[in-house]
C-alpha cells in the first residue's frame, strides 16, 4: 500500500510539514534562548526576520496539514475497495492500530497550528511583541506531534495489508454490540442532550463572559480561558460522536450506515461539507478567544486582545448555530415527515 | 547604525557603516556624496522602507525597523513624504489621480480628495495640467506633481531623493523653494543629493557628507 498515489501523497506531505516543523523549532530555540527585544544587536534584528519566516512556514505547513486530513480520509476510502470488510474509510482506517490515532494526531496539529496562528497575529498586531516567547514554546510542542502524526501515518501505510479483515463502520461505531468493540455506545438521547447542553453552556460563556472581557480581571480570565478550552474540546468530541452515531445514518437514509467519512463523498458532501467547516470553525474560534482569554493579561497595550476575543466570540456564536442548525436539519425533516 | 545587503554572501555589500545621527524635528538636512556612498540606504532606512543589519532608526520615541508591518505602514502613511528621484508616477493615471493615490486607503470621500489635490496642485502651479496623463507633462511638471503626492498626506517628515538630478537650474530653485516654504510650515525635510545648488542652499541647515557608507564630515 505504501507505493500507491494516495500513500505517496500522504508521506510528501508528512516529509513537508516535518521540514517546516523542524525550521520553526530551530528558530525557537535560538528565540528561548537569545531573544531580547530591547537589543539592537545584529542577532536580535535576524531573529525577529528568522522568527517571520518561521511564521511563514506554520502558515504553509498547516494549509499543507489542512490537505494532507482530505487526502487521508479520501486515501483511507480508497483503501476501503480492497480491504476485505471494509465498507468505508472508517472500516480502512479500523484496519489496524494506527490508522485513527493518525487521524486525531492530523486534526490536533491543525487545531494548535491555527491557534498558533491566531497567537502569532495577536503578537505582531502589537508594536511589543507581546507573545514571541510564548509562541516559540508553541513552536517547541507543534514539532513532536507533527513528527507523531507523520510516523502513525507510515505505521498505518506500513501495516495496511489487503490480507487484513476489518470491520464496517456499522460494527465499529454501532451501538448494539456485545462482546465486541464498540467506540460508541452511548443512547442517542444521552448523547445529543449532552451536546445540547454543552453548546448551551458554551454560547452563554461566550456571548456573557467573552463578548464583555474588558471588566474582568486577569485571575478569572486565565481560570475561564481553561474551562472554555476543556468546554470546546467536550464540544467537539461530543459532535463527532453525534455525526456519526445520529446524524449521518438520517443523511444516508440508512440506519446502520455510521460513516463520518462518507459524508464528504458526493452526494453526501453537499451537507457534510458545511456541516463539518462550521463545525471546526466553531471550535477554533472557540478555542481561539479562549486561548486569548488566557494570554491577554500578559500584554495587551494596544487592546487587540479584547478586540480579538470579542470577534472571535461572535463568530463562534454564528458558526456553532450554524452548526447545530446543519446537524439537526436531516433528523428534523425525518421527524416532520413521519419518518419518509 | 549599520547596513549590510547580502550579509555574508560574496557579494556582501557594507552600505552604511557606523551611523551615529540625530535630525531634529523642523530641521533640513542635506545629504551629500557621491553615487554609491550609501544616500539612498540611509533614506529608504529613514522612511521605513528596510531596516538596518544592527541598531535602529527611532523616530518619535519608536524604533522603526522593529515595528511590524502593520505599524510601519501606518508610520509611512501618516508620516512621510517620499519624493523619489525618477518621481515614480504612474504614467497612464492623470496628474491628479497620482496626486491623490496615497489618500486612498484613508477612506477619504472622493470629493475631498480633489478638493485637497487641487488646492495642492494650485499652490504649485501645475493645476492646469490636472487632467494631464503624467507620461504627458515635462520634467518640471513632474517634479511638481511628485512633490503634490509626497504632501497630500500632510507627512511631518519629507524625505527627497536626488530630487534635482533631472532637473535644469531654474526647475532645481523652484523646487528649493517649495522646500523654503515647507520648512515654514514646520516639516522636517531630508533631502539626499550630489548636486551643489541644494547642498549650498540657505533652505539647508546642515549638510552631512557621506562617504563609503561613513559619515565623512559635517557643515
Amino acid at each position: 500500500m505504501i507505493l500507491e498515489s494516495w500513500s505517496i501523497a500522504l508521506l510528501t506531505c508528512s516529509a513537508v510539514t516535518i521540514i517546516f516543523g523542524i525550521v520553526g523549532a530551530v528558530t525557537a530555540l535560538q528565540v528561548l534562548r537569545y531573544w531580547d527585544i530591547g537589543s539592537d544587536s545584529e542577532r536580535q534584528i535576524r531573529l525577529e526576520e528568522q522568527i517571520w519566516l518561521a511564521a511563514t512556514l506554520v502558515e504553509f505547513g498547516l494549509v499543507v496539514q489542512i490537505i494532507s486530513a482530505f487526502i487521508f480520509i479520501y486515501a483511507a476510502d480508497y483503501f476501503a475497495t480492497v480491504l476485505t470488510g471494509a465498507m468505508c474509510a472508517a472500516g480502512a482506517l479500523s484496519a489496524n492500530y494506527y490508522g485513527l490515532p493518525a487521524l486525531g494526531f492530523k486534526l490536533t496539529t491543525i487545531f494548535l497550528g491555527t491557534l498558533w496562528i491566531i497567537l502569532h497575529k495577536l503578537d505582531i498586531g502589537s508594536e511589543y511583541f507581546p507573545f514571541t516567547r510564548l509562541k516559540s514554546f508553541g513552536l517547541l510542542v507543534l514539532l513532536p506531534l507533527l513528527a507523531s502524526d507523520a510516523l502513525l501515518v507510515v505505521l498505518y501505510l506500513v501495516n495496511l495489508e489487503p490480507e487484513i479483515i476489518t470491520s464496517c463502520c456499522g460494527i465499529i461505531f454501532g451501538g448494539e454490540v456485545t462482546g465486541g468493540y464498540s467506540l460508541f455506545d452511548y443512547s442517542s438521547s444521552t448523547t445529543i442532550l449532552s451536546l445540547l447542553a454543552v453548546s448551551t453552556v458554551l454560547l452563554l460563556a461566550g456571548s456573557v463572559f467573552q463578548l464583555r472581557v474588558k471588566s474582568v480581571s486577569r485571575t478569572p480570565l486565565v481560570l475561564v480561558g481553561w474551562l472554555l478550552t476543556a468546554g470546546w474540546v467536550v464540544f467537539y468530541l461530543l459532535s463527532l460522536v453525534v455525526i456519526t452515531v445520529l446524524v449521518s445514518p438520517y443523511v444516508y437514509a440508512l440506519p446502520h450506515h455510521r460513516c463520518p467519512f462518507d459524508l464528504l463523498q458526493y452526494p453526501y458532501v453537499i451537507i457534510g461539507l458545511p456541516l463539518y467547516l462550521f463545525l471546526h470553525g466553531a471550535v477554533i474560534s472557540g478555542l481561539g478567544a479562549a486561548m486569548a482569554s488566557m494570554v491577554t493579561w500578559l500584554n495587551d497595550a494596544d487592546g487587540l486582545v479584547d478586540q480579538f476575543i470579542r470577534r472571535a466570540a461572535l463568530l463562534n456564536i454564528i458558526l456553532t448555530l450554524l452548526f447545530l442548525l446543519v446537524a439537526g436539519w436531516q433528523p428534523f425533516i425525518y421527524i416532520v415527515l413521519g419518518g419518509q | 547604525m549599520e547596513k549590510y545587503y547580502n550579509r555574508g554572501g560574496s557579494n556582501q555589500v557594507h552600505a552604511l557603516r557606523g551611523i551615529d545621527l540625530t535630525i531634529d524635528a523642523n530641521e533640513t538636512i542635506c545629504i551629500h556624496g557621491p553615487s554609491g556612498s550609501g544616500k539612498s540606504t540611509l533614506l529608504s532606512i529613514l522612511g521605513g522602507i528596510i531596516g538596518p543589519t544592527i541598531g535602529s532608526a527611532v523616530v518619535g520615541g519608536k524604533k522603526l525597523a522593529r515595528l511590524p508591518d502593520r505599524f510601519l505602514t501606518l508610520y509611512r502613511r501618516e508620516h512621510i513624504g517620499f519624493i523619489f528621484q525618477r518621481f515614480q508616477l504612474i504614467p497612464e493615471l492623470s496628474v491628479l489621480e497620482n496626486v491623490t493615490l496615497p489618500l486612498l486607503p484613508l477612506g477619504v470621500r472622493p470629493a475631498q480628495q480633489k478638493k485637497r489635490a487641487m488646492e495642492l496642485l494650485e499652490k504649485l502651479e501645475i493645476d492646469h495640467r490636472s487632467d494631464f496623463p503624467a507620461a504627458e507633462i515635462s520634467g518640471g511638471e513632474l517634479q511638481r506633481a511628485a512633490v503634490a503626492r509626497a504632501l497630500i498626506n500632510d507627512p511631518s517628515i519629507i524625505i527627497a531623493d536626488e530630487p534635482t538630478a533631472h532637473l535644469d537650474t531654474r526647475l532645481s530653485e523652484d523646487f528649493l523653494s517649495i522646500m523654503s516654504d515647507l520648512k515654514k510650515l514646520g516639516k522636517t525635510i531630508v533631502i539626499a543629493s550630489h548636486d551643489p545648488l541644494v547642498s549650498e542652499s540657505p533652505v539647508v541647515d546642515r549638510c552631512l557628507y557621506l562617504r563609503d557608507g561613513a559619515l565623512a564630515a559635517a557643515f
